[in-house]
């Protein structure tokens, strides 16, 4: 929010130093978000999966975690773009992975699957946008509730719409994916279909954050009314990105049909909803890569807790109010905590879990009453 | 340059801004004053869609509907706030290109399929904005958060984001308010070097030592009317101005 925190008390030079080119002297550059190096951490990302998954992940279920993350980091990333770049608290993540993954399924008895895929998505865009044009202007907390309302509309649709969906909305035999000769049929083939995936989400997301979008869509999150009196289209930027997040949702849970091969309305249900946000909360929303983060935490933790039976959720439980309290800015939060201790400079948070966010606002309540005790 | 008519806001019953009529000419500087709740800020408000209004507006010649921002800052009004509301998760260079004008290759698709004609406009508009935050004395903070800035650079650099839109007329709201004497200072030599460049400006504000060196005319606005109008040594000496201020007004 701008406007609302205390201007810091350091003087703000100390704050920032110019950057390699400003400080050669070129005048006409961009902004340093444009100097980001996303394509090699998109590269240094794919080598870490490859390797990760050839040291530590053997057997079926193993690889089989390991895939259910890279589906959910796509509709995370969509979760990324429309909460945590453009600020709309959506809870219908989980209907767009719905929409997409019965719609691919419905398609391909009739067209290629690689075809139903494409008809899916873009359905499933129309479906976006219609939902967005008519929900865009309601306020924060209306707004969550309204997409709430249809997810749980949705769930209802397919478990009773029989022709569509099948018999309480269960699909069983959804054709397995099939590009040019290429047929995926084991985990392996699919690992490899869903690291693309998350490579095109993290590239289109980069090309959106490297863009005015991002920076408008930012203005258009922290004060609307601000926004709009600069000629920004508040209400079209954040269907644009509503729009962007769905797809990426649906590509998600058509991949996921296409993978396990049978879906249920269960599949997408208000727990993956919540684990969507989680993600979010958890991995940070200050990048692309907290929400990528907060995904692996949110499958694979819960399988090594297990070791700890009945404990298992009030351990996970007590994890989760620890990483909110210490890291509010999500696990991400710990490289730009950490780069910025050793450049010497004040770490200023970003992002709605970040500056202005509520929870680094109660991060600096406890921090201002420990100093003002001692 | 900018012509209101019979503006009227009222929220519930209350009458903030009640047939208030007020133009400005071409590189006039207008300070609005009025005591507090006369409903200075409501009028800008008003005026830049902020609050839904009636009454006639127009810019230029040209009507603009009020209650609709989009429309007024197509009409050329951009604006500052009370409270100077910069993006403090945008850097300061961000922060005024949000306002540079044309949007051109500015959505999605370009972002992602013109990204040569996107990055070469992106350009265009950091050294546009880099030239005007070189002008008001923040240049080398382009790239710095503008969280890190103190009050008084916040002030600036809004002030600097709303004539990096190339305002027909600028509207501010109480520039001075919440600065030392030094910071007021530097607000008002930042206005005067954008006066000999053919500023039009409307500015509320309650320093009368800021409004009359600012200003070539100042509007009196009391309980949401104008109560008088004129050069400003004149006004402060109106028996009804004073009245006014020292609450003395029937209510």
């Amino acid at each position: 929010m701008p406007g609302s925190e205390q201007p810091a008390t350091a003087g703000a030079q100390t704050l920032w130093r110019p950057t390699l080119l400003a400080r050669r002297g070129h005048k006409d550059v961009l902004p340093d978000v444009y100097r980001r190096h996303d394509y090699s951490s998109i590269s240094i990302f794919v080598v870490i999966v490859l390797a990760v998954r050839t040291l530590f992940v053997s057997g079926l279920s193993a690889q089989d975690s390991y895939n259910l993350w890279l589906i959910y980091a796509i509709a995370a990333l969509g979760f990324y773009l429309v909460f945590g770049v453009a600020g709309r608290f959506a809870f219908s993540q989980t209907f767009m992975m719905a929409l997409g993954a019965y719609l691919a399924a419905w398609l391909s008895k009739s067209v290629p699957v690689w075809q139903a895929m494409l008809y899916s998505l873009a359905i499933s865009a129309v479906v976006a946008l219609i939902l967005a044009v008519l929900l865009i202007r309601t306020n924060e907390f209306y707004f969550g509730i309204a997409t709430l309302a249809i997810a749980g509309i949705g769930t209802l649709v397919f478990q009773n719409w029989t022709a569509f969906a099948g018999p309480s909305g269960l699909v069983y035999n959804i054709p397995s994916i099939e590009i040019g000769g290429f047929v995926a049929e084991t985990e392996t083939d699919f690992f490899w279909v869903m690291l693309v995936g998350v490579v095109v989400a993290l590239l289109v997301v980069s090309l959106i954050e490297r863009s005015p979008l991002r920076r408008e869509a930012i203005a258009a999150r922290d004060a609307p009314m601000v926004a709009r009196t600069l000629g920004i289209p508040v209400a079209w930027i954040q269907v644009i990105m509503f729009v962007l997040g769905s797809v990426f949702a649906a590509v998600a849970g058509s991949l996921y049909a296409q993978w396990q091969g049978v879906i249920s309305p269960d599949t997408f249900g208000i727990d993956l909803s919540i684990g969507i946000f989680l993600m979010a909360i958890l991995g940070g929303l200050g990048s692309m890569w907290g929400v990528i983060i907060g995904a692996a935490f949110y499958v694979f933790i819960p399988q090594y807790l297990q070791s700890f039976s009945q404990y298992q959720n009030i351990i996970y439980g007590g994890l989760l109010v620890v990483i909110l309290i210490l890291l509010p800015e999500g696990l991400v939060g710990i490289a730009a905590r950490v780069r910025d201790a050793r450049r010497g400079r004040a770490h200023l948070t970003t992002g709605p879990g970040g500056n202005g966010g509520v929870l680094h606002w109660l991060a600096e309540a406890v921090s201002h009453a420990r100093s003002s005790r001692s | 340059m900018l012509e209101a008519a019979g503006v009227n806001v009222r929220f519930g019953g209350v009458r903030a801004v009640s047939q208030v009529s007020l133009s400005v000419t071409r590189h006039e500087i207008v300070g609005l004053v009025g005591p507090n709740g006369s409903g200075k800020s409501t009028f800008l408000n008003a005026l830049t869609g902020v609050v839904p209004a009636s009454g006639s507006f127009a810019v230029d010649g040209q009507a603009v509907s009020l209650g609709r921002p989009a429309k007024a800052r197509a009409a050329g009004v951009l604006r500052t706030y009370q409270t100077p509301q910069v993006y403090t998760a945008l850097s300061c260079v961000e922060n005024v290109m949000l306002a540079t004008a044309p949007r051109r290759w500015m959505g999605a698709s370009s972002a992602i399929a013109a990204r040569p004609r996107m990055i070469a406009a992106e350009r265009n508009r950091y050294s546009r904005a880099v030239e005007m935050l070189s002008r008001v004395g923040l240049a080398d903070l382009a790239g710095a958060p503008a969280a890190g800035l103190s009050y008084g650079d916040r002030r600036i650099l809004e002030v600097a984001r709303a004539l990096a839109g190339d305002p027909k007329v600028l509207l501010l709201d109480e520039p001075s308010a919440g600065l030392n004497e030094q910071e007021t200072a530097r607000v008002g030599a930042i206005l005067a070097e954008f006066r000999a460049d053919g500023l039009t400006l409307l500015v509320v504000d309650h320093k009368i030592e800021f409004v009359s060196k600012l200003c070539d005319r100042v509007v009196v606005l009391a309980l949401g009317e104008v109560i008088a109008q004129g050069e400003p040594a004149d006004v402060w000496r109106d028996q009804q101005v004073i009245d006014a201020y020292l609450g003395l007004e029937d209510a």
